[in-house]
């Protein structure tokens, strides 16, 4: 189920929230899992048997692991095992199809004759709420989280709802005493509503408007160099609005409900390197990768050149983690490379990059981020590169390519775009807005709530970006 | 935080997403009398599908959305001149059908293949072509140009009618006369006519996807000059005496009213073009007649101002008055991909005593005809 559907927002939500405050606290959790599992299950109902297999090896994996008397040996086969059977469900469902393109195109290279190519639907969120499963693992393993009590604990932290399907990442040991108690205030619930309404208002009104202009320039044959350029950035927004606007809406369903899931998005168009960037995009994917690959890999224990690397390697498989494919390989491997570099040399004091202004930096550091998304947009890599030559004027501009630049650069799509760069270059976010409701901003928020209702009616149902991860 | 206006907020909220299903609920028992839709969901299977049409018919049939819609609509024009992803808003109150850009626009060179997967227009057109040889009929392939092609000046300051743009379907045309297809070549002469006399009446209406009268005229004329020298006058029968006459037809354009766009009137008025209406020897407008020679498929293109307003003054009877004789033909609104060879194939007698079939479809059709380019077999 999307959230930005009539059928989430005026039913689905609606039933939630009024079973969910009738009954008694200790039927909650219950109610919220039954409810995850309807919501998972609305998009293809099988696969909810594969996040309940799961939940289940994890959930006992764990309790062997924290049992008393557990002896070492056993706890550290039971963690091989467990993040072994998540890894294999990710790659299974997630890097199947891959796996036998790069055989098949080994095959032709060794001229040998290519096989048929299963074909694999990929469960949607399944990159995530393994990626829950095993950190939880982990977390019990090393001591860091407590054993969830109860199964139905356990369940409902993978499944809930809000952020099951494109996060953020939660960890358990952030949310395990939600279990038992939780705070349910009007505050609460009210700084909830307006995550919600502004994360529905970012994706309906401003990601799913860039996105016409994306979608436009990245299918053009052969736009010139200004109309590539305003596609990218149009796809910047799209992809930043989308997703941090799905960010917003799990932070405020979840508030809705008692749980407090962390932050996943902080200004991150207004870093000022690449560095910065990571710690406010996707920040519980970028702490996720810090804490379950960067640290066990060596971090920077092992001298700069290490870490370097180490960084480089942690961001390819960040890469690839976003999707079977060697453009999110390459988009990982470049961000690799900047992040390494910036360790190594450019946050050195007195390097040249601190003596460059602020807005430089920021601007520098744009441009940067917005040339890896072009590998993560591309359909390919043929199209990268005649995307990347586009931009930097080396393609050829053919004149039925000023058509689609007749057609991004229209009215409508000028001020949208206008609109987006002032929300994305203003500090206060919607995580700040919603730390204090008024009445100024219930005077504007419901009337945008509205808006935004009316925008997706006219609208053909799309999904989140992330959904495909 | 205020604790009343943190309540008055939860609560605007809740009254907002419970008040929709309950209004919606009370508006199908109490006046639509039917049973509450939303419990269809509980009614079938809950597989993917079932699931997948139950939400869409609830969407569909929701009562707020209806009365959102427009109104949306007629905000986002009146504050941004914007027509949704159907249609861009060009300057001096043109405007253009999104999926006419896109076919231009985007890569159909590189496959010159429909949407529809593993259907390749080109060999379905000269199968097509084939079964009409062994039946004694030549056909005739004409692209029609869709508006951008011929008239992209309004979309942007700079462009200018060029056969550049229509380079997928050209290529494609040199692809059909590869594999022995005739094809008829309406760009050239339109863009040359649209380059070299501006001053002369448009031949494609602002704000619909058609073609004025003017358009349909010089298409007929030029075409009737292919078809005689492909047939043969003799062969053109029965002979009759159509004249034309002149009309001013108001129409309502095409391209607001698919972008739904509330009150399009006020913002794309009806637009006055001059119509050659085609009457025969008694003076009745132009008919068809299955004892023709000549059968014509198409789509809207051959419709306009043929059975709608003010009729008999379209593709086909202006090309009937240019070669002096009657057509026959079947026509489907964005359905000359595949639709018309369907019904083609369930009156297969209307091929009797045929000599020539021209095929003309829109040029987008090539990538997104409606039911996509099946092949059709033409059996008795």
């Amino acid at each position: 189920m999307v959230f930005t559907s009539n059928i989430f927002i005026f039913y689905f939500l609606p039933l939630v929230l009024l079973l969910y405050y009738a009954l008694p606290f200790r039927y909650r959790n219950a109610l919220l899992t039954l409810a995850a599992y309807v919501f998972y299950g609305w998009h293809k109902p099988w696969f909810v048997i594969l996040m309940m297999y799961s939940t289940v090896c994890d959930y006992y994996a764990a309790r062997i692991i924290a049992a008393p008397g557990s002896s070492r040996r056993l706890r550290k086969g039971t963690l091989a095992v467990a993040v072994i059977n998540n890894l294999l469900l990710l790659g299974y469902f997630k890097y199947g199809v891959f796996a036998q393109e790069n055989a098949n195109a080994l095959l032709h290279l060794l001229g040998q004759q290519g096989f048929h190519i299963m074909q694999i639907t990929l469960p949607i969120g399944i990159s995530f709420y393994t990626f829950q499963t095993i950190s939880y693992t982990v977390d019990v393993y090393r001591g860091t989280a407590p054993p969830a009590r109860r199964l139905s604990d356990f369940t409902c932290f993978v499944a809930l709802f809000p952020h099951l399907i494109a996060g953020p990442i939660v960890r358990y040991n952030t949310i395990a005493d939600q279990f038992g108690h939780r705070q349910h205030t009007y505050e609460r619930f009210a700084s909830g509503v307006v995550l919600f309404i502004l994360g529905f208002g970012k994706k309906i009104l401003l990601a799913n408007a860039m996105g016409r202009i994306a979608d436009a320039v990245f299918a053009a044959a052969s736009p010139d160099a200004l109309t590539a350029w305003w596609g990218l950035a149009a796809y910047a927004g799209q992809i930043y609005f989308d997703f941090s606007g799905y960010s917003d809406i799990a932070v405020g369903l979840g508030r809705m409900v008692g749980f407090e899931i962390p932050r996943n998005f902080n200004s991150p168009y207004l870093s000022r390197s690449l560095t910065e960037f990571w710690q406010r995009w996707h920040m519980s994917l970028s702490s996720f990768l810090r804490d379950y690959l960067y640290f066990p890999l060596g971090g920077n224990r092992y001298g700069a050149r290490r870490s370097m690397i180490n960084l480089w390697l942690v961001m390819l498989i960040g890469g690839l983690w976003h999707g079977a494919s060697w453009k999110f390989v390459l988009w990982g491997a470049y961000h690799g490379l900047w992040l390494a570099l910036e360790r190594g040399f450019a946050k050195r004091d007195g390097g040249l990059w601190s003596f460059l202004p602020r807005p430089l930096q920021i601007v520098v550091t744009f441009a940067l981020v917005l040339l890896a998304w072009v590998p993560f947009r591309a359909e390919n890599w043929a199209a990268t590169v005649a995307y990347l030559r586009v931009l930097f004027g080396l393609g050829a501009a053919l004149p039925h390519g000023q058509l689609v630049r007749g057609e991004v650069f229209s009215l409508h799509h000028v001020m949208m775009m206008g609109i987006c760069t002032f929300v994305v270059t203003r500090k206060t976010q919607a995580w700040d807005l919603a730390r204090d409701v008024s009445w100024p901003k219930l005077a504007w928020l419901v009337p945008l709530f509205a808006l935004s209702l009316a925008a997706m009616y006219t609208q053909s149902l799309n999904p989140f970006l992330y959904f495909r991860f | 935080m205020s604790r009343a206006c943190c309540k008055t907020f939860a609560f605007i909220f809740l009254g907002i997403i419970f008040a929709v299903p309950l209004f919606q609920g009370v508006w199908e028992k109490a006046v639509e009398g039917e049973s509450l839709r939303v419990l269809g969901v509980f009614r079938k299977v809950p597989s993917e599908a079932n699931l997948r049409s139950f939400e869409k018919e609830l969407e569909e049939s929701c009562k707020v959305a209806d009365w959102l819609r427009p109104a949306y609509r007629q905000l986002r024009w009146l504050l941004m001149r914007d027509l949704g992803d159907k249609a861009v808003a060009a300057a001096d109150g043109w405007a253009y059908y999104g999926p006419n850009i896109r076919y231009l626009g985007e890569g159909y060179f590189k496959t010159l293949k429909s949407e529809n997967p593993g259907e390749d227009p080109a060999a379905t057109i000269a199968d097509f072509a084939a079964q009409l040889r062994r039946r004694g009929i030549v056909l005739l392939v004409v692209p029609v140009p869709s508006k951008p092609s011929i008239a992209p000046e309004h979309l942007r300051r700079g462009l200018v009618p060029s056969l550049d743009l229509s380079v997928h379907t050209r290529r494609f045309m040199d692809e059909l006369r590869g594999q022995g297809v005739d094809v008829f070549d309406l760009f050239t002469p339109l863009v040359r006519e649209q380059r070299e006399h501006p001053d002369r009446p448009r031949l494609y209406l602002a704000a619909d996807t058609h073609w004025t009268g003017d358009g349909v005229r010089l298409a007929a004329t030029l075409l009737a000059e292919r078809v005689r020298a492909m047939v043969g006058a003799d062969e053109i029968l029965p002979r009759r005496n159509f004249r034309r006459e002149t009309v001013t037809v108001s129409r309502r354009p095409d391209i607001p009213r698919m972008s739904r766009l509330p009150g399009e009137a006020g913002a794309f008025p009806p637009e006055k073009t001059t119509a050659y209406r085609v009457l025969d020897e008694e003076g009745e407008p132009y008919a068809d007649s299955d004892e023709s020679r000549i059968l014509l498929l198409g789509d809207s293109f051959s419709r306009i101002y043929q059975t709608d307003e003010p009729e008999a003054a379209g593709l086909i009877a202006n090309l009937a008055y240019e070669l002096q004789t009657p057509l026959a033909s079947i026509v489907n609104d964005g359905g000359a991909s595949t639709l018309v060879r369907q019904e083609l194939a369930r009156n297969l007698e209307i091929l009797q005593d045929k000599r020539i079939v021209i095929w003309a479809f829109a040029e987008r059709d090539l990538r997104f005809g409606m039911k996509g380019w099946a092949k059709i077999a033409l059996d008795e």
